[in-house]
């Protein structure tokens, strides 16, 4: 069977992007009124939406700090493959851990204490990097929802194919099985909270993976960035206070 | 060990000894725990000791319909039982949450892990698994039995499934027209897995805000720890899977390093399990059954060469203790090693004053040539521990 | 058959000791009285003290006895009692003033998660067992630190069999005269299975920590060959590991 060529003589992706490029990003905060913080983000075709709600009661157990609870789903009509989405409830329970252990660390749970804030995660439609694409809506949805956090965490990831790394890989490039990255980092400290590898790679392959990635993570938190200040600008702008933060807009 | 609530000074004194650069055991910073693999006498199982963690794993071979997609290619599933057996802890847990023993969290994400580093990168051949292309395929099912859960399961998870993967057998088939016979263990001799490489998975702790991280955490130690980093790679010097699921942040020029300690451990650990599962071989003399070859460096782990003085003997005290408990009974029969067997009350065949040994040595399983007798109670009529099943 | 010696290994439902009439016998854990006779109830070693019957066992599990010195962790904390976890079948309570010298103003407080030194003063079947801080006869207060109750702070706590602790405070295991020999520490045993120890250096008390649990399995003579050339080997190495 012959395999489809997943970077042209030119040098452009199957999608016709560079390698180091990522894919369009739109996102859109506090579009659910009921949520506390909600995003719809969209990273080329990968839709995902995220709703957080909270910090509120805790109702069974007692803890000196907040918990965060996750739960990540990917809609039946979300890829090509139908049986995806149901297959296995394990890949959403690693994902929803995973995700939760990732903000965790960066939410400032003390100053909540025997609360609970609760992260949903839907993938509306899937064209690779959802674990990634997962990881920033949830970030924007916990600025939405105005949640005190260290840091914002940023995530994208990288793909090592025909002897070329790239960055912020579509559906094909997934499924090529090739070595993959997902990485997430803080992103005023450009420390790695999360990362995870998918099928084996040299050291060297490694190496030069994380690098792309945090490019990446830093590419696509330029766009994550501006968003949030415009929303936010928007919101004030609303309010009539244009006034005191004009000179900023 | 019983699950007991941690205090405050134990977290901080691990916290402080970590400081230090000692381990609240006696290990270094960058030191493992004592790694044993035990074969048990049927293909495919085995038992496997990290320091006092202590997994089960046994793996079967069935044969099934493959899928539209994949016509040429068998299955190897996983299964890991985090029972409330292992630990009180996770007794709450189920409680809690309200979960069963495959869906939760952390058995969730071994899963995911074991099938990224086994299936996702081809360490068993798929393909040779293949008895009638779009008719018949084997599928291997490993399951994984976490009996003690003393820190770093996700380790001792994945050894154990590499093992027994390396360890199992599947019978001999053979295909006449449309027909498929398949070959009893006596018929023929079954033959192992095709497996390329061995992926071995490392974990670290990170500790004190992702300035810290310390390979293999004890159970101590992932009470005070902000998260982890597991490493498989192979010998072949391939990194398998890096997962570091959330946590504390760490600087992203510390992972390479851990990576080269996670190699140089992985190469011990293949080792090791080869020259367990050569062992085992020569044990049972099964002559036409050869050891699968792994390259590797012969290299031996420099991180041990560093280990002298006090943790030398530490290790040979944690080695003794870390085999049977049987061998201290058959040493010093008295109430110390009654003591550790806790409940279970170890004979030795061969006292003759002791009145009941008859009664019991009856059903004393004879196939296991290292065991000796073990019987739980005697009133109890059905004296065999499950784990012999 | 009855059996009737001292340091005997008994099965659950042996008989023991026949009884004569007019004996006046306290039996202690894991024996019984059934019908004229005494029966085990565990499976351990029989002993028999004066009038004393008990048999000692290798259980896990706690089981409150009065005066029974134990290492308690905090669990909770109500308006008049600390909620203790000692390892039994339920939290014990200690009363928040029941320390040396504590008056509603100006008494201890623990946290969660803190280890206390105390004495079980009731261990009833149906009610939580009780503890004390107190020690009738001393003349300091907790404040000064210096009570043999109240609360462990720094150090490590060990979490080890009960027979070891049993062994311990017995005086059979020898291995804190040991090891006073060449380090100084301090220790606190509790009846439970857990051990309080701090010393000098993180370095000192990862070492009486593990040669603790390991002097389970050993004699005294192995134990003190054991730890004479651990302390000799040690004494190099801090020096070492110091400086790093």
């Amino acid at each position: 069977m012959p395999r489809e060529e997943l970077i042209s003589p030119d040098g452009l992706r199957t999608d016709g992007r560079r390698p180091l490029e990522i894919r369009k990003v739109t996102c859109r905060m506090g579009i659910l009124p009921r949520a506390d913080g909600s995003c719809h983000l969209e990273m080329g075709n990968t839709i995902v939406l995220a709703t957080v709600y909270g910090p509120r009661e805790l109702s069974s157990r007692q803890s000196s700090c907040g918990i965060i609870r996750c739960e990540y789903s990917m809609a039946s009509f979300a890829s090509t493959d139908r049986r995806r989405g149901k297959r296995s409830d394990r890949n959403s329970v690693e994902m929803a851990s995973s995700i939760k252990k990732t903000f965790e660390n960066v939410l400032l749970t003390d100053l909540f204490p025997k609360s609970r804030v609760d992260i949903f995660i839907q993938v509306l439609q899937a064209d690779g990097s959802e674990r990634s694409a997962a990881i920033n809506a949830v970030t924007i949805a916990m600025v939405n929802a105005g949640i005190p956090m260290k840091d914002l965490i940023v995530s994208c990831s990288a793909g090592y194919m025909e002897n070329t790394t790239v960055m912020d890989l579509n559906h094909v490039e997934m499924i090529t099985r090739g070595p993959q990255l997902t990485l997430a980092i803080y992103a005023s400290t450009e420390r790695m909270a999360t990362a995870h590898l998918e099928s084996k790679a040299s050291f060297e392959i490694f190496e030069n993976l994380i690098a792309i990635a945090k490019k990446g993570c830093l590419q696509m938190f330029d766009v994550m960035h501006s968003s949030i200040e415009r929303y936010s600008l928007n919101l004030i702008a609303s309010r009539d206070h244009i006034a005191t933060f004009g000179s900023r807009a | 060990m019983r699950d007991e609530p941690l205090s405050l000074l134990e977290k901080n004194f691990a916290l402080e000894a970590l400081q230090a650069g000692i381990r609240v055991d006696g290990r270094k910073i960058d030191e493992a725990r004592l790694v044993n693999f035990e074969f048990g006498s049927q293909y495919g199982t085995v038992t496997v000791r990290l320091g006092k963690t202590k997994v089960f794993s046994s793996a079967i071979a069935e044969v099934v319909e493959p899928t539209i997609d994949r016509p040429a290619e068998g299955f190897v599933t996983f299964s890991v039982d985090l029972s409330p057996m292992a630990s009180e802890n996770l007794m709450l847990e189920y409680l809690y949450s309200g979960r069963t023993s495959s869906t939760l969290e952390e058995a969730a994400e071994i899963v995911r892990f074991l099938q990224q580093i086994i299936r996702e990168n081809q360490a068993i051949d798929t393909e040779t698994l293949c008895i009638v292309a779009g008719v018949q395929v084997w599928a291997i099912r490993v399951d994984i039995h976490v009996l003690d859960h003393c820190g770093n399961v996700l380790d001792a998870c994945c050894m154990a499934a590499v093992a027994s993967l390396l360890h199992m057998r599947k019978p001999v088939v053979t295909v006449v027209g449309k027909d498929v016979f398949i070959h009893g263990i006596d018929e023929r001799e079954p033959v192992p897995l095709t497996v390329h490489h061995l992926p071995i998975s490392v974990s670290f702790g990170i500790f004190l805000d992702g300035d810290l991280i310390a390979i293999d955490p004890s159970i101590q130690e992932e009470s005070v720890m902000e998260g982890t980093l597991s490493i498989a790679v192979n010998a072949h010097k391939e990194i398998c899977a890096f997962r570091k699921a959330g946590g504390a942040s760490i600087e992203t020029s510390l992972i390479f390093k851990n990576a080269s300690y996670a190699y140089l451990r992985a190469t011990e650990v293949t080792v090791q399990l080869e020259k367990a599962l050569k062992d085992t071989y020569s044990r049972n003399a099964v002559a036409s059954v050869k050891p699968l070859q792994v390259e590797t460096t012969k290299k031996s782990f420099p991180l041990n060469e560093q280990v002298q003085g006090v943790t030398t003997v530490w290790k040979q005290v944690a080695k003794q203790s870390a085999l049977e408990d049987k061998e201290k009974t058959v040493d010093q029969p008295n109430i110390t090693s009654v003591t550790n067997a806790e409940m279970e009350i170890f004979i030795d065949d061969s006292e003759e004053s002791y009145t009941k040994s008859d009664e019991l040595s009856a059903s004393t399983d004879s196939d296991e040539e290292t065991a000796p007798a073990v019987i739980a109670r005697p009133r109890g009529g059905k004296g065999r521990p499950k784990s012999k099943k | 058959m009855i059996v009737e010696s001292n340091d005997v290994f008994v099965f659950p439902g042996d008989k023991l000791f026949k009884l004569e009439n007019g004996d006046n016998i306290r039996i202690g854990q894991g024996v019984v009285k059934r019908g004229d006779g005494l029966v085990a109830l565990k499976p351990g070693y029989l002993h028999k003290d004066g009038n004393k019957i008990w048999i000692e066992t290798a259980q896990k599990r706690y089981i409150p006895t009065v005066g029974d010195l134990v290492i308690g962790i905090i669990v909770d904390r109500s308006s008049d009692f600390y909620q203790v976890d000692v390892g039994g079948f339920s939290t014990a309570l200690l009363p928040i003033l029941a320390f040396e010298g504590a008056t509603k103003r100006n008494r201890p407080h623990l946290s969660a998660g803190s280890a206390v030194y105390a004495r079980v003063v009731s261990a009833d079947r149906d009610s939580e067992p009780q503890l004390s801080c107190l020690l009738p006869g001393t003349q300091h207060s907790w404040v000064t630190g210096e009570t043999i109750f109240g609360e462990l702070s720094q150090g490590n706590l060990i979490h080890c069999s009960i027979s070891l602790c049993r062994n311990i405070l017995l005086g059979r295991n020898s291995v804190f005269t040991e090891l006073g020999k060449y380090i100084p520490f301090e220790q606190a045993t509790g009846m439970n299975g857990r051990i309080w120890v701090r010393s000098q250096s993180a370095g000192h008390i990862v070492l009486l920590s593990n040669l603790i649990i390991c002097s389970e399995n050993m004699t005294n003579d192995q134990l003190s060959a054991m730890i004479k050339s651990l302390v000799s080997k040690i004494s190099t190495q801090t020096s070492t590991t110091t400086s790093v």
